[in-house]
């Protein structure tokens, strides 16, 4: 039997599910653990009826604090407003603004 | 109490388990072999909805288990046992349970048979969902 105490879900003998190795992945299996109450131990129970769901494109995503799918620039704050910048499709670096698509960034 | 044979209904190993075999045993005036009779007219009715204080759950109403990780993915049933992480989906009832107040059991909401367990009946650590009542003590 299961029960939902604490943020965790907790069986008859005190274990609790959790998110195997705490890693965040797609498809990453559940499994039952000594209790440790460390985040990849910690559940929300949500009704269905309550539950929002993920932002949409064009909407905000209060977490991340970012639009959904919308194409943004990240301009650096330094003296001359450098554009944040990929090249050779690995690194990042700051350039003035020169039109390309490797200053535009979208969160998805 | 057996009048042929004066043994009494018995809960084997005096063991308060959901589960547990009740068999017959000599008299020993123990709480195992003690019984209330109720009739069915005068028990409470079966709560169908609110709040089980005890488990945690609102009876009969769908739910998300969403993990607190930066993600907030949710647990979904895949293939019909095992449990994992998925990215919640929109009206994905393989990632929506219930709470069931007459078997104390989780249940999925699209494979209705199927409850929260744990394989090998406890002995492993693997989280899964089971078909028919198999979420016992453990």
């Amino acid at each position: 039997m299961f029960r939902y105490q604490d943020n965790m879900i907790v069986n008859e003998k005190g274990k609790v599910v959790e998110v195997q190795g705490g890693l965040d992945n797609e498809n990453r299996n559940l499994v039952m653990a000594n209790k440790n109450g460390q985040v990849h131990q910690r559940w929300r129970v949500v009704y269905v009826e309550d539950y929002e769901g993920e932002p949409t494109k064009g909407q905000f995503n209060k977490k991340f604090g970012l639009y959904v799918e919308r194409d943004f620039y990240v301009i650096s704050a330094l003296k001359d407003n450098r554009y944040l910048d990929l090249i050779n499709n690995r690194n990042m670096v700051i350039k003035t603004q020169n039109g390309r698509k490797t200053q535009v960034w979208y969160f998805h | 109490m057996n009048f042929s044979n004066n043994l009494r209904l018995d809960v084997t190993n005096s063991k308060d388990e959901e589960g547990n075999a009740v068999g017959v045993a000599s008299n020993t005036g123990k709480n195992n072999q003690k019984w209330q009779v109720l009739y069915v007219d005068k028990a409470a009715k079966t709560e169908t909805k609110g709040l089980n204080e005890e488990f945690g759950f609102h009876i009969n109403r769908p739910f998300y288990l969403v993990s607190e990780l930066p993600f907030n993915r949710v647990a979904e049933m895949l293939g019909g046992t095992n449990m994992v992480l998925k990215r919640w989906r929109k009206n994905q009832r393989q990632q929506q349970f219930f709470f069931d107040e007459v078997k104390k059991v989780v249940r999925n909401n699209y494979w209705k048979n199927y409850c929260w367990d744990i394989q090998g009946n406890g002995s492993s650590n693997n989280f899964r969902t089971v078909s028919g009542i198999n979420s016992r003590w453990w």
